[in-house]
């Protein structure tokens, strides 16, 4: 392996951003980027700008399966009921055009139902299943709980010490789960629930909360009657906010919003709790109270007596 | 091949690597047009030599966005002199490098350099260059300024109270003695790894085009990471940095310290078109 002295070629740095390089050359970029920020910026934009166009083609791929798939359970319909018809005519019956069209319309949706089965078996893009529920799972096999507040679905996990220790660094079940979470930082779509999982996404994968605010905030202004949404924002702003007070003030609203639309959801009770305890507010122990008042019994309700515990004036 | 008709055949793709780069670098209107014209201009010139270089062993999209990026970058240099924006700046635009280039570079204070920028950026105005100057970071310059200083420019007294100037005083020296621990850390490690690291925290890239870009598992490229930022936390507190510092570097990423990621002379040669 050469160190280069220039800057490679254009091509060359287009290569390696492709990953085509063979190694000898690949290593070869690597020592000069290392040290040249000029030639390490190009390649990071063009890496995403080639991220861009990778989902972009990836929309119009799918665009395509889609429209030949409805093509395809279209044709089938129509060859369906063109098949009833005529062997309603062999059988010599009269036909009733009501009754056949409302047999048109069963047969056109019995065939239409299962081809969009398969279809949506077939493409994880148009799954009902959550895209959220991988990240979930690995959440719940963490050590030690990344997140002071709640998110919402996600199972309890034991917060033991505070971010940044040596824990997180070993435990390889917080790797899985930045493994996972960060899968959902690819997803695309516009839509509340995609922006939502992208900013779960982003939350538990990326080392600085705040660039998941956006995501989350867009899907609680998408879907402004979601108390999930809401709920999960504050999650993210309290994350982010290290003791920066109006930014705790803003998670202490969204968790108002969300009690506004659900007054009994548990994750933003715990997560107004939360809210104000970092606020030093003297009502953070009334708030806890007030969690257990709908949750006296799990994991959550221990660790908000606990709370309780340490906000409760000595005698 | 007739390299007119291919420029020809290929000028969306070449629109839409100047796009790229102008949203990137926030140019917008009239800079965004003489941009994209200079771009076309540098293709077209010396008969195409930029076409005619390009083998096809890439795809000629990501051959013409480094192409053009590197125009941009060629440009701001010949404009304004050898200068590393960090991502913040770069992200916020032309007026965003121009402020943290007078201030980090040249040593400028906030006010003095809000000046000049808007002389230069007529079209912002005392609100918006205030959430500018907060949006970027602002690292000690390397050597004093270099820029004549005029009675117009003169630094207007700091509002600032002193309590805040000093614990301001107290956050830059701590940041100074981390940044120099970190980059003293970073040069011990291999390049490849210092690489992954500088990808990560200054460039913010994604951890799946970073493996795919160095042939690596993403899962095992996580670990590394991990592992990486493990060994700097623990080069870093046996240094006596604060752990408060360390989170800010760690999390925030190393641009908020002065690092010393000059392009060294050795590297520096003509690059190609």
């Amino acid at each position: 392996m050469t160190m280069l002295l220039a800057h490679p070629e254009s091509e060359t740095l287009a290569r390696f951003v492709e990953g085509t390089l063979d190694e000898p050359e690949r290593a070869a970029i690597v020592q000069h980027i290392a040290d040249c920020d000029e030639c390490r910026i190009v390649v990071v934009d063009a890496a995403e700008l080639e991220s861009q166009s990778a989902v972009e083609s990836h929309k119009w791929g799918v665009g395509r399966w889609l429209a030949t798939a409805a093509g395809v359970v279209f044709v089938v319909s129509i060859g369906s009921f063109s098949n009833h018809e005529y062997r309603e005519n062999a059988a010599g019956r009269e036909i009733h055009l009501v009754e056949d069209a409302t047999r048109f319309v069963t047969d056109a949706l019995r065939t239409s139902i299962s081809g969009w089965g398969w279809l949506f078996n077939r493409l994880p893009e148009f799954s009902w299943a959550d895209p959220l529920v991988p990240v979930e799972e690995a959440y719940g096999h963490v050590n030690n709980r990344p997140l002071e507040a709640r998110i919402s679905g996600f199972p309890y996990v034991r917060r033991t010490t505070m971010r940044g220790s040596a824990d997180e660094d070993t435990d390889p079940a917080a790797m899985i789960l930045k493994g996972k979470a960060s899968e959902l930082t690819d997803l695309s779509g516009s839509g509340a629930r995609s922006l939502h999982a992208r900013g779960i996404g982003l939350l538990l994968s990326d080392d600085n909360p705040k660039s998941s605010m956006a995501p989350l905030q867009a899907a609680a202004e998408r879907e402004p009657d979601n108390a999930k949404y809401q709920s999960d924002l504050a999650a993210a702003l309290i994350a982010a906010a290290r003791g920066d007070r109006p930014m705790l003030e803003s998670a202490l609203a969204a968790c108002d919003r969300a009690l506004h639309i659900d007054p009994r959801s548990p994750d933003a009770l715990f997560n107004r709790a939360v809210a104000l305890q970092a606020l030093d507010r003297p009502d953070a122990l009334a708030a806890y109270e007030q969690y257990l008042a709908v949750d006296p019994s799990s994991p959550w309700a221990a660790e908000a007596r606990q709370h309780i515990e340490m906000l409760r004036p000595l005698p | 091949m007739n390299w007119e008709t291919f420029f020809l055949d290929n000028l969306s793709l070449i629109e839409r690597a100047v796009a790229f780069v102008c949203r990137k670098y926030g140019l917008w209107g009239a800079d965004a047009e003489d941009f994209a014209s200079a771009s076309k201009l540098k293709i077209i010139e010396d008969n195409y030599a930029v076409l005619r270089k390009f083998e096809e062993k890439s795809s000629l999209a990501t051959y013409l966005t480094i192409v053009i990026d590197r125009h941009y970058l060629d440009q701001k240099i010949h404009e304004w002199g050898k200068w590393r924006p960090s991502m913040r700046a770069r992200q916020a635009g032309d007026a965003a490098i121009f402020l943290e280039r007078l201030i980090s570079r040249d040593g400028l204070g906030i006010a003095e350099a809000s000046t000049i920028v808007r002389q230069k950026f007529t079209e912002l105005d005392a609100r918006a260059l205030e959430r500018l100057a907060g949006s970027i970071v602002v690292r000690q310059p390397r050597r004093q300024a270099s820029v004549e200083r005029t009675e117009e420019m003169r630094e207007p007294a700091s509002e600032a109270s002193a309590e805040e100037e000093l614990l301001r005083g107290e956050r830059e020296v701590a940041a100074r003695r981390a940044g120099a621990v970190l980059s003293r850390e970073l040069d011990r490690l291999a390049p490849e790894d210092r690489l992954i690291m500088k990808l990560k925290f200054i460039d913010a890239m994604k951890v799946s085009t970073m493996a795919r870009m160095l042939h690596a598992d993403q899962k095992q490229l996580y670990r590394r990471i991990e592992r990486l930022v493990a060994m700097l936390r623990k080069a870093l507190l046996a240094a006596g940095v604060a752990m408060s510092d360390i989170g800010d570097m760690l999390t925030h990423g190393a641009d908020t310290m002065d690092i010393d990621f000059a392009v060294p002379d050795a590297a520096a040669g003509k690059g190609p078109p």
